[in-house]
């Protein structure tokens, strides 16, 4: 019985590791990433894809706590597509800076795992301007309310806690990919709600600031 | 109490400062709101560059204020940002120095 109950455990383990690591390419970027943050890019052409997983694997060997992280190849940039593709520069310059962002704050929002937080955040309630802004985008054009909630939801996964990282990820679709590089409108509303949305959460969950608000 | 001619230079010091430290720019049109204080060196005409820097101060300090001052309201509008590339460039601007004015250590 006792022998069941540790082959269970093991099993359960090895099987966790095994859809853990179905997160990153290699043995190497997966020892050197935050086990959760997801290195598979987004659907989109090639340049698209290889800007994601170089940005990311460049901002997660930035971070000081992995030392396999550390040792990696620093920065990561493909020359013929940085030369070439404003696609592959847009995305590289989003991706590194999401990744950037996730990686800190998963350690410090880690305690939200277990503690419940009763706070009362007064600036986020129903109905309010404020949180309206995240939910659905201000007025504008489509493209730009598209690339608003798509720019937030990126946002909100940055910085968020792990309510947040949970259900939201990197999200900058190659469909509005006009030509060689994004519909400016969406690419608007994408880069001016990350700011936005990831600055909330960042305030929202910091220790030092939330009692203020 | 002794000289109180000190207190009163002191109080005309002071009050030389008042409008530096709590005044916005003019044509902002602020009113009565509530403002960050020590503001200085921020554009003062009336043009959309100008208009869009008082849009984005604005939304930042909604954003990364503390009490009064968050309770500003936001000012995007999706139409002018992706129109006018002047009331665009100022809103970026006047965001992201607003929110540095107020707190540097912020992302």
């Amino acid at each position: 019985m006792f022998m069941i109950g540790i082959l269970r455990k093991t099993l359960l383990i090895l099987s966790l590791f095994s859809v853990i690591g179905c997160n990153a390419p290699s043995f190497y970027d997966w020892i050197s990433k935050p086990m959760l943050l997801d290195l598979n890019p987004p659907p989109g052409p090639p340049e698209y894809r290889a800007a994601y997983y170089d940005a990311c694997m460049t901002a997660a060997q930035e971070n000081n706590q992995n030392v396999f992280a550390l040792h990696g190849r620093a920065m990561i940039k493909n020359p013929e597509f940085s030369n070439k593709s404003p696609i592959y520069r847009s995305v590289w310059r989003s991706a590194y800076i999401y990744c950037g962002l996730w990686i800190p704050y998963q350690s410090r929002n880690r305690a939200s795992f277990i503690k419940p937080d009763f706070t009362l955040q007064l600036k986020s309630i129903f109905g309010s301007k404020k949180h309206n802004l995240l939910q659905e985008a201000p007025p504008g054009p489509y493209p730009f309310r598209v690339g608003w909630e798509e720019g937030c939801d990126t946002g909100k996964a940055a910085t968020g806690s792990s309510h947040q990282k949970m259900p939201y990820r990197f999200i900058k679709s190659a469909k509005w990919i006009e030509g060689d590089r994004f519909n400016p409108e969406y690419e608007k509303g994408w880069e001016t709600a990350f700011w936005w949305c990831q600055r909330y959460y960042d305030i929202m969950e910091s220790p030092d600031r939330k009692g203020f608000l | 109490m002794k000289n109180p001619s000190i207190f009163i230079l002191l109080a005309l010091f002071l009050s030389s400062c008042v409008t530096e430290v709590f005044s916005m720019p003019k044509s902002w049109d602020w009113g009565s709101k509530p403002r960050y204080f020590m503001m200085r060196g921020l554009p003062d005409r009336d043009d959309d560059y100008t208009k869009g820097f008082s849009d984005g101060c604005q939304s930042s300090f909604a954003m990364v204020a503390h009490g009064a001052v968050r309770s500003l309201d936001t000012k995007y509008d999706g139409w002018k940002m992706t129109t006018n590339r002047l009331y665009a460039a100022g809103f970026v601007d006047g965001e992201e120095h607003c929110t540095y004015v107020y707190d540097w250590d912020i992302t």
